[in-house]
């Protein structure tokens, strides 16, 4: 404890730690921001973070956007590397969120989906999920099955008995 | 209709897509995502696959979705009376309880379901529990329908009018049981054989909503005092006024889902039986809210009592919610929606779609929404407060009310 905390840098960041992303890139970040990741903050309370985090199925794009809205979301200016102001408002969060989150494309969402997911970070897995479900409302079938990649395993009697039960939903 | 089936040039693009896009696992895509989405869209893509099908039919999802519903700002259903032979539902959202001084006039009016009655139809009582609405019509039949996804359901006659008797007064309610996680109708009546000098009978037979169980339990005769209004259903119990002696203090009778079993509920001791007044219950906030609403010279006036969950069924807690100085006369009462504690108000009286009244407790007043909305011609019958749900098998949240004319029934038979 005492040997990390020299490397604790200025106002109350405590501890650090680094995560390792699949292709190798390396992120430190203070425990409070790390944290926010149930799986991490698991870990470090088992103390299993001394030599870095590995994180095999995180790319290093996608955990750069993890890390970001970790920092952003910690309040926490302390991060290494980090220019943001401490104590972030909720008005800047939410434009934060909202800017993250809007400009990605599907593949990439759903990587920071996954992502969210396993790190276990649910507020940021709600709203990339909410995001997926917005664009989702008005969506056909078809349209689902090709973004998902789902194959229809109905038979054609089936698919249409199933249309036929749910016609109001089809006319717009 | 385009019905996709196995056309290579589709194939092959799906199989490109799953190589670019990493697959979001099924748990999360059907947990975190399709979960929040709207009730006309899950119906929708139920034919996207088996799976999906599976999911978004399944009780838990059903569940999580209402959960997430009941989160946002709720709608009302409209029950419109029937109308050239039939029932229509309208979801109305202008009812919502806003904590500004001026209502939000942009109404917005939808038709969510309509059901023709060739031979004609009256509605007695409508009762609703988290979206699903039960219909008692005045020939006796009863039933329940889903107006987010059009769905509508007769339930059986039962055996309340076997061996000829004559049977009357029949109404029927919805509620839930959070102890075996299902829906119930009960459904009450009267009943006497036309040849035996015996009276009547009072009965209550209850139905089960979706799987398990099915048909209906054999009815209870019992000699509680004889219910007077719609019941409400809270905490699985259903809760009923009775039409006690004048003067004596007033009971309400409430039948446990849990036990199965009547006891009488003392209500606070301010509202003893009156010739001119008028009680009903329903659900304000989760809570059981009975509203006695009393006539004394040429004033009438409503009193909210909050029954305080837990503790001392024998000896329970009111709390006086508010008051409201009605001024004309009205037979009744029902409150159907609160605004938030520190506004204290509460959407009092639904006279009829183009007069929306809502009360506040600090100073009694009342106001009116602004906007007549487009609706269709007065009066409607019924106004229930509801979450857009899916179906299933279904789940909770109670709130009826009817115009003074419907709520009137009933009570008066000998």
């Amino acid at each position: 404890m005492a040997a990390a905390a020299a490397e604790a840098t200025t106002d109350g960041g405590g501890k650090m730690i680094i995560l390792i992303s699949a292709d190798g890139k390396r992120f430190e970040v203070t425990e409070a921001v790390a944290s926010q990741s149930q799986l991490i903050s698991n870990m470090i309370e088992d103390d299993c973070t001394e030599n870095g985090v590995r994180l095999p199925n995180v790319d290093g794009d996608i955990l750069t956007m993890v890390v970001d809205y970790c920092n952003m979301h910690a309040g926490d200016a302390a991060a290494a590397g980090d220019t943001m102001k401490a104590s972030s408002t909720e008005e800047e969060l939410k434009k934060f969120d909202a800017e993250l989150v809007q400009a990605l494309e599907n593949p990439v969402l759903f990587k920071l989906i996954l992502a969210a997911n396993f790190l276990n970070i649910k507020s940021l897995l709600d709203m990339t999920c909410q995001r997926v479900a917005d664009m989702m409302s008005g969506k056909t079938p078809e349209q689902m099955r090709e973004t998902f990649s789902i194959e229809n395993d109905f038979t054609p009697e089936e698919e249409a008995a199933i249309r036929q039960e749910n016609a109001w939903a089809f006319d717009d | 209709m385009e019905t996709t089936n196995a056309r290579p040039e589709k194939r092959h693009r799906i199989a490109a897509a799953a190589a670019a896009a990493a697959a979001v696992p099924d748990d999360v895509l059907f947990s975190n995502i399709l979960v929040h989405l709207p009730v006309k869209s899950l119906a929708r893509l139920k034919c996207v696959s088996r799976s999906w099908l599976a999911a978004v039919e399944d009780p838990a999802f059903v569940r999580r979705h209402l959960e997430l519903s009941r989160a946002r700002p709720s709608a009302m259903i409209v029950v419109v009376p029937p109308k050239d032979g039939s029932i229509s539902f309208h979801r109305f959202r202008q009812l919502q309880v806003v904590d500004t001084t001026t209502m939000d006039d942009s109404s917005e009016v939808e038709l969510m379901l309509e059901r023709a009655f060739p031979d004609g139809v009256e509605i007695d009582v409508a009762t609703h529990c988290d979206g699903l609405i039960a219909v008692t019509t005045d020939a006796g039949e009863t039933f329940v329908c889903n107006p987010a996804t059009k769905e509508l359901v007769t339930l059986p006659l039962g055996i309340s009018c076997h061996n000829g008797c004559v049977v009357w007064d029949r109404f029927a309610a919805i509620g839930y049981d959070p102890w075996r996680s299902r829906y119930v109708v009960r459904r009450y009546f009267r009943r006497r054989y036309p040849n035996r000098t015996a009276g009547a009978e009072i009965g209550h037979e209850i139905f089960v909503l979706g799987g398990g169980g099915g048909g209906s339990w054999p009815p209870r005769i019992h000699h509680q005092p004889a219910p007077s209004t719609p019941p409400a259903c809270i905490g699985g119990c259903f809760y009923w006024c009775t039409n006690e002696d004048v003067g004596n203090p007033s009971m309400l009778l409430r039948f446990s889902l849990r036990s199965h079993k009547f006891d009488l509920v003392p209500c606070h001791p301010g509202c003893s039986s009156d010739v001119f007044a008028f009680n009903t219950v329903s659900e304000l906030d989760g809570k059981l809210c009975y509203t006695h609403t009393a006539t004394e010279t040429t004033t009438t006036t409503s009193r909210l009592w909050m029954l305080d969950g837990g503790g001392d069924m024998a000896r329970p807690e009111w709390s006086m919610r508010c008051f409201i100085d009605v001024g004309d006369y009205v037979s009744c009462v029902s409150p159907l929606v609160a605004g938030s504690t520190s506004c204290c108000r509460v959407l009092e009286k639904v006279v009829n779609t183009a007069e929306v009244e809502y009360a506040r407790s600090d100073d009694g007043s009342k106001y009116k929404a602004q906007e007549p909305p487009p609706l269709l011609h007065p009066p409607p019958a019924l106004f229930v407060r509801a979450h857009p749900r899916l179906s299933s098998s279904p789940e909770r949240r109670a709130a009826a009310r009817t115009t003074a004319a419907e709520l009137l029934l009933s009570s008066s038979t000998p």
